[in-house]
């Protein structure tokens, strides 16, 4: 099983299952995971006002879906404290889960589609594993992708791409300039043609000055670091500092890069992204 | 659910099977491990004389394949299932199998549009 962290919710899945769609919205969005051959797993959410009126809400799920023709053989149960309706859907089996996260008014819907049969133990366990991700010392955790980072309460999921070998997330802050990024990059030997640290620097922003480079060893992996000034030209626009670093994972062969502006008198310098089971 | 959320648009092309074009025509670059491949084109009916005497076409469609293109390329042998050259692809270059995926079937329609493949469903 792998565990994924994504926007607040905590779920262990399949180790094959990659997760191919999301959106990053925190009121309502969904994610989907697929095995090789197709969907298996969608994961969505809403913030509501309180907790719903489960069996209620259920009922009429399954009055509604039946009544479309969406849904047949449907049955109501409970399944790991979440709520659940099974049935047949375009002679696959499907399965729907729901349940009220209450550290932050969140309702969740997990649907798992099962292509051979339905294997409730699977289900057990993937329902036993989603719960709420509680911030630790004022941090939230997001892990998707091959990243584990740890990102300031008060920062915004502002983007996310993904492509073959790319994974990158960008938070950004309550004020200007703050922000950070986060990547992992596969593929190195084939488009990594100079030395990591040239490749930290390039990264750089321009508005970046006063560049200072270091290098040192940590947990096994050689980490380039580079610290500087974030000065955009521009009378009005925010200073502050930036900070880098990169270091190809001598375990998976990615490069992982972290990288954040902060205003000045702020300290998320060690905003930390995990490899090999630790931050650095 | 989304459309295409029970039926996703990649699972019958995993089991397809690629074949080349029997008249396309490799070279192999020994040092930097690259391909390439000529595929023949067909001229036009009004490519003749005069219009030949001021627009050129070219016999042949060059597709260069650097080595991870050539990788590919070499798997595509009417043998191997686009599944198939896809695990090889992710064992190869330390990929999950949807980064594989989606590298490969791009390289694949690639090669298609250019005349060098075919799909054998």
């Amino acid at each position: 099983m792998q565990e994924w962290i994504w926007r607040d919710v905590r779920i262990e899945v399949p180790a094959d299952w990659e997760m191919l769609q999301f959106s990053r919205e925190r009121e309502k969005g969904r994610c989907a995971f697929a095995d090789r051959r197709q969907f298996r797993l969608e994961l969505s959410w809403r913030q509501v006002k309180g907790a719903p009126d489960f069996p209620r809400m259920m009922s009429d799920y399954k009055s509604r879906l039946e009544s479309r023709g969406e849904l047949q053989d449907a049955q109501t149960f409970t399944q790991a404290g979440w709520h659940g309706l099974a049935g047949k859907q375009k002679n696959l089996e499907v399965s729907r889960f729901g349940n009220y996260f209450d550290g932050d008014k969140l309702l969740v819907e997990i649907v798992f589609l099962w292509p051979d049969k339905r294997d409730v133990s699977l289900e057990k366990n993937v329902l036993q594993s989603c719960r709420y991700s509680v911030s630790e010392k004022g941090f939230r955790i997001c892990k998707a992708f091959g990243l584990v980072c740890r990102i300031p309460e008060t920062f915004e999921f502002s983007a996310c791409h993904v492509q073959p070998a790319l994974a990158s997330m960008i938070f950004t802050g309550p004020r200007k300039p703050a922000q950070i990024k986060f990547q992992r990059l596969g593929m190195v030997p084939q488009w990594m043609k100079h030395p990591l640290a040239d490749w930290l620097r390039a990264q750089v922003p321009k508005d970046v000055r006063n560049l200072n480079m270091e290098s040192e060893k940590q947990n096994g992996h050689e980490v380039v670091s580079v610290t500087g000034k974030y000065a955009p030209k521009g009378l009005l626009l925010p200073k502050g500092l930036y900070s880098a670093r990169a270091w190809i994972c001598p375990t998976d062969g990615r490069l992982y890069h972290a990288e954040n502006i902060c205003r000045p008198g702020e300290d998320f310098s060690v905003c930390p992204l995990d490899c090999c089971g630790g931050a650095l | 659910m989304i459309e295409g959320f029970t039926s996703p648009s990649w699972t019958e092309m995993l089991d397809a099977v690629m074949i080349r074009n029997r008249a396309a025509r490799e070279e192999r670059d020994a040092k930097t491990g690259e391909i390439r491949v000529a595929v023949p084109t067909r001229k036009p009916w009004w490519h003749i004389p005069p219009v030949t005497w001021i627009v050129h076409s070219p016999a042949e469609r060059i597709t260069v394949l650097d080595p991870l293109g050539a990788l590919v390329w070499e798997m595509c042998d009417g043998k191997n299932t686009v599944e198939k050259i896809i695990d090889v692809f992710a064992e190869k270059y330390g990929l999950t199998f949807h980064e594989s995926r989606v590298s490969v079937t791009q390289y694949l329609k690639r090669l298609i549009s250019r005349g060098a493949l075919a799909v054998a469903l």
